[in-house]
């Protein structure tokens, strides 16, 4: 029975070890991945998933033979790729068995993403998953994998802060004008100067439908260009009347390349009386634009561009510290999963049982069919038919529970004894 | 009942510990072990009540214990209304302040259990009920305020700090705390008025008279003043929203040290506790 078993094993290449133009040479496209699939099939490969990113390709399979089928996954590889073999070899990696789980439950959960939490990765291994699902390249052993993969990602999403913290600087401004703001879609913005990082603020924003988009630009052709790019009605003014527009925002993003505060504590103080709302001031100038002095004011507050720097430094930190967990959570996981994995062994075994009984009950019956009990009529003998029948499978139900119990607790050392001695039993 | 008042309590312990941890730790768990202790605590309070409506069905009055427990009630329920209501995404930050004031109010009310200070109850009147139950809306809804205004003034030193956003996360948005604010106090003027107006009704078909002049009386009277200067400002945005949730603050804390003196202080003779 043990050499029957289906193992799992997964070959790829990743930003870590491979250059993005070797990763390229594996980005198949669907037709040639049918391609690959209907030949990787008649190389004893039984189940198959082909995941590819702009990060990463990677192929995991299930097969019976498993050193063999790695052998041929890399000669494919090498045929649909049309790279010699010494050329990819090396970035390539190997992995097996439990290996295998654990790699792909980090893979689903962003531990191995260039960004450590990033959200896209397990929407792509949903997409490759389910091509594969349809193609019908998977079986029960990935099936169950890559849904305890998703399962796994849910779990370190919501039970960890991996994902929850921003990292890009013009995110991180968009999360705090969030925690400020009730809703974005009633607050108005006000863009003073044009730069880059500025601008990658304002298009968040109306990511998150702002409502009020107001530029302020020395020139208009260039507050009209922005306007255009975000694609948004904006109202369009000089510079010198920012002053009078400040009662009328919540958030002011400032960008120009001024040497002198374009707006200072005295200023602020005086219009922050007209409003009851917070006022949340963005500095991404350098040198700065608003006088620091006002992030002393009461429900003003104002971030410059090495606050949200040193926030993002934080966040990372808390991302890097959050993966100890995560990988807690991922351990415990593929554990889960192994002790499942293992206890396929005892299908066959159940089985292997159930036919033993079932052919020497049917070589009884046929025996006394001819000599005792020749005369009964057909319908009475299908009625003893049923009560042989009846008869083993009450008796063997309390074997095969125990046996299921014993695959619950498969990676015990003692289950695995006592079913090594129930295949000896029945060994036919 | 001796042991179900210590089992409460022990409970809203219990509760405030988790909520405080989960707005700690962020884990989700803390907050379901929180929602769990709510229920529990709730239940507990439900076979208090049964034993309490006994003495007030009987003698048909109410002692300062019971005055406590309605407000902890009041409270719990309406705590447990917003884990499933639109403030649902807030609770956990609104439960880490507000149980444990429950738990203190309750911890306080244990002080008062067997006391035979009695509010006598007009028990041929069924407006007696809806005046109680009106105020006690109010004054807990006052308490909702306070406690969102709080969350405010730390959400505020928060972003003002810049300090990392994983604190910051845990908390509801300036906004949103603000229109909680904003909703609680309105909702609270508005069940407050009610329960006056009920309260002189009620006195007027009674005594005949609008007002007896009872102390207890001009407390109400002066809650209701210091609810509606608050309400106006709030509402009238003559000032910062941070400026509202300090005044917020302030006024609760007035209203809190105008009852504790006259009910804890002043053991006799201010109103109908006697």
């Amino acid at each position: 029975m043990a050499e029957c078993t289906q193992q799992i094993g997964m070959v790829g290449m990743s930003h870590k070890t491979a250059s993005v133009e070797t990763r390229e040479c594996f980005a198949f496209d669907t037709a040639v991945l049918e391609s690959f699939v209907d030949n990787a099939k008649k190389n004893n490969i039984d189940e198959m998933v082909y995941i590819a990113t702009c990060n990463r390709m990677e192929l995991y399979f299930v097969s019976s033979q498993i050193e063999e089928a790695m052998q041929s996954v890399v000669q494919l590889l090498e045929q649909f790729a049309g790279l010699k073999r010494e050329q990819f070899e090396p970035v390539l990696y190997k992995k097996f068995h439990k290996d295998v789980i654990r790699h792909l439950l980090c893979v689903a959960s962003s531990l191995d993403s260039m960004v450590i939490g990033e959200n896209e990765i397990v929407g792509q291994v949903k997409n490759w998953y389910r091509w594969a699902a349809v193609h019908k390249t998977t079986g029960p052993i990935l099936n169950k994998l890559f849904h305890q993969a998703f399962r796994t990602a849910k779990r370190i999403r919501t039970q960890t802060e991996i994902a929850r913290n921003p990292l890009s600087i013009a995110f991180i401004a968009v999360e705090l004008a969030r925690k400020i703001f009730d809703d974005l879609a009633s607050s108005s913005v006000l863009l003073v100067g044009a730069g880059e990082m500025s601008e990658l603020i304002l298009k968040y924003l109306t990511k998150f439908k702002i409502g009020t988009v107001i530029l302020a630009n020395r020139s208009l052709h260039n507050a009209q260009r922005i306007a255009t790019e975000i694609n948004r009605d904006a109202t369009i003014i000089p510079l010198s009347e920012i002053i009078d527009v400040i009662p009328e925002v919540d958030i002011i993003i400032t960008s120009t390349g001024s040497h002198e505060y374009i707006l200072t504590r005295d200023m602020i103080t005086e219009h922050i009386k007209k409003r009851s709302q917070p006022l949340f001031l963005i500095d991404i100038a350098v040198p700065r634009n608003i006088e620091p002095a006002v992030s002393t004011i009461h429900d003003v507050f104002l971030y410059n561009i090495d606050n949200l720097k040193s926030i993002a430094d934080e966040n990372l930190k808390n991302r890097i510290h959050e993966t100890k967990l995560a990988m807690e959570l991922i351990d415990a996981d593929a554990e889960d999963f192994l002790h499942w994995y293992q206890s396929l062994e005892i299908v066959p075994l159940i089985v292997s049982i159930q036919e033993t009984f079932s052919t020497i009950r049917n070589e009884e019956l046929q025996k006394y069919r001819r000599r005792k009990l020749k005369h009964l009529s057909d319908d009475d003998f299908a009625i003893v038919e049923e009560l042989t029948n009846q008869i083993m499978s009450k008796t063997l139900h309390i074997p095969i529970s125990y046996l299921k119990d014993l695959s619950d607790n498969y990676h015990k050392k003692e289950s695995k004894e006592k079913t090594k001695l129930l295949q000896e039993m029945f060994k036919r | 009942m001796t042991l179900l008042v210590y089992l409460t309590f022990f409970t809203f312990i219990i509760t405030s510990v988790y909520s405080i941890l989960s707005i700690h730790r962020d884990a989700s768990s803390y907050i379901r072990v929180t929602k769990v202790a709510i229920i529990v605590a709730i239940i507990l309070l439900f076979f208090q009540g049964c034993f309490l409506y006994k003495t007030i069905a009987h003698a048909y009055k109410i002692n300062i214990f019971t005055f406590f427990y309605l407000i902890v009630v009041f409270l719990s329920l309406l705590l447990l209304f917003m884990s499933i209501s639109r403030w649902k995404d807030d609770f956990r930050a609104l439960s880490a302040i507000i149980t444990p004031l429950i738990t203190v109010i309750y911890g306080i009310s244990l002080l008062f259990y067997g006391s035979n200070r009695f509010m006598a109850i007009e028990p041929n009147h069924n407006l007696m009920l809806i005046h109680i139950v009106l105020s006690l809306l109010g004054e807990v809804l006052f308490f909702i305020a306070f406690a969102s205004a709080v969350l405010y003034l730390v959400v505020s030193w928060q972003l003002q700090k810049k300090s990392s956003m994983k604190f910051i996360y845990r908390f509801p948005s300036l906004g949103v705390l603000n229109r909680l604010t904003n909703f609680s106090l309105a909702h609270s003027l508005a069940f407050f008025s009610a329960g006056i107006a009920i309260g002189i009704i009620m006195l007027f078909e009674v005594y005949h008279n609008i007002s007896l002049g009872s102390p207890k009386e001009i407390l109400m009277y002066a809650v209701w003043c210091i609810l509606l200067i608050v309400w106006i400002i709030a509402h009238s945005k003559i000032t910062s929203n941070f400026y509202v949730s300090i005044i917020t603050i302030v006024a609760f804390v007035i209203v809190i040290v105008l009852f504790i003196a006259t009910n804890v202080v002043i053991t006799t003779g201010f109103h109908s506790f006697r």
